[in-house]
């Protein structure tokens, strides 16, 4: 049996998995301040009609946060060392100003100057977690790790370094990544050590897992020290809740209808799209994975008001629907009036319509103006979408030329206001739709779904003699002819060992990308440089599809 | 928003034409990584685009390629012409300020007609872009500035009979570097005298050399021309690792003469120092064009690095006092040349294509009309490693030719036609924007 929690703005949902089944869910309000007891609220909903607690082999909590303090910007100080080298000026780019420290590591990871720090660094006050950040550090740690050991004699807090973050390439991304995790460090641990109380004060011993950006989980401990993952996590627990009760195997738009906004992934061969670089964190890029998304301010509860043009909808939430005892008119009332939704007061939604109509137009007339206006607005988004899509770029000549157009063939609905507006969108882009059942709890479905991620990079120059697993801070000499295949064994093993380090279940890896290029010298072949990137199979442990909790 | 550069940056890391050839797959993906990781397509003020792919029409536009397009242009080819006509609308469609199309395989040295590879280029990138430009904006006068170390031969071809199109190309002197051409001599033809100015550097030539002819010359004509768009020939083996030349320019010379040229459109050309000097240079002219902080970009290494010597800076000075001569004389000197050409001007040329190994022999000739500005003929020959020999009568209508001249130019492919002795006849009617097979 899995555990699935989510901890959203809300509600916090629970939800426990037995044999792909949802055998049972429930839904609680979320205690700001405590939220504690709207935890131990939800896990009470879902243990006494299951009463599975020592049998479930899993627990995994999607949170936001890492979202709402960042949100709120109350983030202690954070230091940060970068060692940008020459080249572009980052004084500007980072959340907080850094201090800049002399040295290079240029683009094959050959160390030009030894990073030094200087004489002042060590004035900040002890005990402040510190970032160290070097332009190349993915090729070539050593500066990165020299600095770590210096900070730390001077008597800095945790350091966070870049490289740790992300084997990819993105300076500025890492350093950004660092920040935000350097900053989120105390608050995650506190939290993480609250989620596990309330297990255990309800007999819950099963291992906790945290959801990620990317739609993966990763286990409580890296979870603690890789907090800026779990930034954004909402929107990829839904996705990976449709992964587990859809799975859809053709390409399809999945939207994530909910109180405030709509969520919208594009499917490929019964997986999510993923953004090309990465995530941003209050406008910061960072190396932080995540999903292609987008985010329209049409949900159930955004409010209504009569302009000269026609209807606005939000972006504002004024309350519940007027239908449910709310202030302002919304999108479900709407909803109820064309019998879309069953769950309110349907005189209430005729007043709440009534007080859009203009003199002579039913009550009727004005939802329905509603819904197709909310449908415009998301159909636009997802031609939008589509467009960007194609105009992604890319740098091979065959992926130019063979280029094709996304083209959805199916919409999947979940979310509170998907049974009202899904049907209506899918008309409009001419294809069928799939709203699952417990579509309302797709996000602890999600959680309790998804599988662990974990991500590496390695580089190897065999004409340096060089190969560096950045993540790891591992090198090792190599010869000449040293293969690609040589390189994606050494990766799956180093997957193969960190899934065992943190309890997970090794069940494969897969290369998300590779290249392979010569080192030519004096016009002839002196070495080649190796690039792969590789993953632990990413995915859900079960899929549902037409099998409900009810 | 107008971002201030749009960059579009295309690799091509699938395409080569030998694997230790300078223009081979990885030449640009040492700038790929030291772009990414400086994050610069992360930047507001950069906006990137995808290349789009050229159609046969934009090539045909400008060249003609004998037997056909298919023979030698491969998808590689048309992506990267494809990407400057990108470059092209982002800019006209003012959704950026200004544009880089960091594109290869490269087009400087590719002439109209087009047998083979010649210099590594099949297909002008930039020509095809000026008549792209000109056919879809109607862009009037238009200046090319080549600070590729190389003679900007193919450039230089093209608009050879056009006086709209002012090419202006600094480069290692000819003497001691392909292609060997590109001396002030070389002024344009009668029509368009004084559009074509050449500036042969020695060897040894560095930042000073170059800003000091930049700021005394090239500025000042540029300031005179006054041209609706500004092209940036952007090679980049000027640069002091480079070893295919002699000169010692650095990325910061780069920059800032990216700086102070501020094109609307520059596009890639040469460069294969592609460890030591592009990830520099390309960092450094993109800051530039993107009105941002480029003085940090140094190369680490500048070992290699010599100082200017006298000989070198004369040759400078040289330069600017001829090619103020020149700029001033141009209209006397047209006006004569006129006159002395009469009702047309032929020149023969022999070309050699070096990277396939293929010779051609043409005669060209300019047809003048008091009402337009006339037609061109072009008489082809080649000789070929993989075709044997091959040859071509070609003529060319100019887009302001008058119906007079347009038949004028058929029937003579006609009558060549007639007469036999070539494999192939085209008409390239710029009136019609299409290239005809007789
Ligand atoms: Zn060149
Ligand atoms: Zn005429």
């Amino acid at each position: 049996m899995l555990l699935g929690i989510d901890v959203g703005g809300t509600f916090t949902d629970a939800v426990i998995i037995e044999n792909g089944r949802v055998l049972c869910k429930a839904k609680r309000h979320t205690t700001h301040g405590n939220v504690t007891d709207g935890l131990l609220a939800a896990l009470d909903g879902v243990l006494e009609n299951s009463g599975a607690a020592d049998k479930l082999k899993r627990a995994a909590i999607s949170t936001t946060l890492v979202t709402n303090a960042v949100a709120t910007g109350r983030l202690p100080e954070v230091k940060i060392f970068a060692v940008p080298g020459p080249g572009f000026d980052c004084r500007k780019a980072f959340p907080a100003p850094p201090v800049i420290v002399e040295g290079y590591t240029d683009h094959r990871g050959q160390n030009v100057r030894h990073a030094k720090l200087p004489s002042a660094a060590g004035d900040f006050l002890p005990g402040v977690p510190a970032v160290v950040s070097a332009k190349f550090s993915v090729r070539n740690p050593e500066s990165e790790l020299a600095l770590e050991k210096e900070l730390k004699a001077h008597g800095a807090g945790k350091v966070v370094t870049g490289h740790s973050m992300s084997g990819l390439l993105g300076f500025i991304r890492r350093t950004n990544s660092a920040y935000y995790t350097a900053a989120t460090l105390d608050l995650c641990g506190g939290f993480f050590a609250l989620v596990r109380e309330g297990l255990k004060r309800r007999a819950i011993n099963a291992p906790l897992y945290v959801l990620k950006a990317d739609g993966g989980t990763m286990p409580e401990n890296l979870a603690a020290r890789y907090t800026a993952e779990t930034y954004f996590t909402g929107p990829a627990a839904s996705v990976m809740g449709i992964k587990a009760l859809v799975n859809p195997g053709r390409r399809a738009v999945s939207l994530d209808i909910g109180g405030t906004t709509t969520d919208i992934a594009f499917w490929e061969n019964s997986r999510p799209l993923f953004g090309k670089r990465g995530a941003k964190i209050n406008g910061y890029p960072t190396a932080v994975r995540a999903l292609h998304l987008s985010s329209v301010p049409v949900g159930g509860d955004s409010c209504l008001t009569r302009t000269e043009s026609g209807i606005a909808i939000g972006p504002r939430r004024m309350g519940p629907a007027m239908a449910l005892g709310g202030p302002a008119p919304t999108l479900t009332d709407a909803f109820l009036l064309l019998r879309l939704d069953d769950f309110g007061d349907a005189e209430k939604a005729r007043a709440a319509m009534h007080s859009l109509a203009r003199p002579g137009e039913t009550p009727e007339a004005v939802a329905d103006e509603v819904m197709r206006t909310a449908a415009d607005k998301i159909v636009a988004v997802i031609m939008e979408m589509i467009e960007e899509y194609a105009l992604e770029p890319v740098y091979r000549v065959e992926d130019v030329v063979k280029a094709r157009k996304f083209a959805p063939e199916l919409v999947i609905g979940v979310g509170g206001a998907a049974k009202g507006l899904v049907p209506e969108i899918a008309g409009r882009l001419g294809l069928p739709f799939d709203i699952p059942a417990d579509a309302l709890v797709a996000n602890a479905v999600g959680a309790a779904a998804a599988r662990p991620t974990i991500l590496g990079v390695l580089r190897v120059d065999t004409a340096l003699g060089s190969c560096i697993l950045p993540q790891a801070a591992q090198g090792m000499k190599i010869d000449r002819n040293f293969s690609v295949r040589e390189g994606e064994r050494l990766l799956t093993e180093w997957l193969r060992r960190e899934a065992e380090r943190s309890g997970v279940e090794f069940h494969g890896a897969e290369t998300v990308w590779r290249e392979e290029f010569p080192v030519i010298r004096d016009g002839w072949r002196s070495g080649s440089i190796i690039n792969i990137a590789m993953q632990l199979t990413p995915g859900v442990f079960f899929t549902a599809k037409g099998v409900g909790g009810q | 928003m107008t971002a201030p550069l749009g960059l579009v940056f295309f690799p091509a890391v699938d395409w080569m034409i030998s694997e230790t050839h300078p223009e081979r797959q990885e030449r640009l993906i040492y700038t790929y990584d030291q772009i990414v990781e400086e994050g610069l397509l992360d930047l507001a003020e950069i906006r990137e685009y995808k290349p789009r792919v050229a159609a046969r029409r934009d090539i045909e536009r400008t060249h003609i390629v004998v037997p056909d397009l298919k023979d030698i242009v491969t998808d590689a080819h048309l992506v990267s012409a494809g990407g400057t006509l990108t470059a092209a609308d982002a800019v006209m469609k003012r959704e950026v300020k200004r544009a880089f199309a960091l594109v290869r395989p490269p087009g400087h040295h590719a002439m109209r007609v087009a047998h083979g590879i010649r210099g590594f280029c099949t297909v002008n990138i930039e020509a095809i872009m000026i008549d792209y430009l000109r056919k879809t904006y109607n862009a009037g006068r238009i200046a090319v500035v080549d600070t590729d170390v190389h003679h900007g031969d193919g450039t230089q071809e093209i608009f050879y009979h056009d006086p709209d199109t002012l090419f202006i190309s600094f480069h290692q002197d000819g003497h001691t570097l392909y292609p060997g051409s590109g001396f002030m001599e070389e002024a344009g033809s009668p029509y368009a005298f004084g559009a074509n100015i050449n500036l042969p550097l020695l060897p040894e030539t560095g930042d000073r050399g170059v800003h000091l002819l930049f700021d005394e010359l090239i500025r000042p004509i540029l300031d005179d021309f006054q041209p609706d768009i500004l092209i940036n020939s952007a090679g980049q083996d000027n640069h002091y690792t480079d070893m295919l030349a002699s000169m010692q320019v650095t990325a910061q010379g780069y920059a800032r003469l990216a700086d102070k040229l501020k094109a609307d459109i520059a596009v890639l050309e040469g460069g294969y120092s592609i460890e030591a000097a592009l990830p520099y240079v390309n960092t450094g002219i993109v800051l530039a064009m993107a009105g941002l902080d480029y003085s940090h970009v140094i190369e680490p290494d500048q070992r290699e690095l010599r100082a200017e010597g006298n000989h070198t800076t004369a040759r400078v000075a040289q330069l600017i006092r001829d090619g103020r001569a020149l700029w001033s004389a141009r209209g006397k000197l047209k006006a004569e040349k006129i006159a002395k050409a009469g009702s047309s001007w032929t020149r023969k040329k022999p070309i050699y294509y070096d990277t396939d190994g293929i010779r051609e022999m043409q005669t060209e000739t300019a047809f003048y009309c008091p009402k337009c500005p006339g037609y061109l003929t072009i008489d082809s020959s080649a000789w070929g490693s993989y075709f044997g020999e091959q040859s071509a009568f070609i003529a060319v209508v100019w887009a302001a030719s008058c119906p007079d001249c347009g038949k004028k130019a058929y029937d003579a492919v006609l009558r060549a036609k007639k007469q036999g002795g070539h494999n192939y006849f085209f008409v390239q009617d710029k009136t019609k924007d299409l290239l005809e097979r007789i």
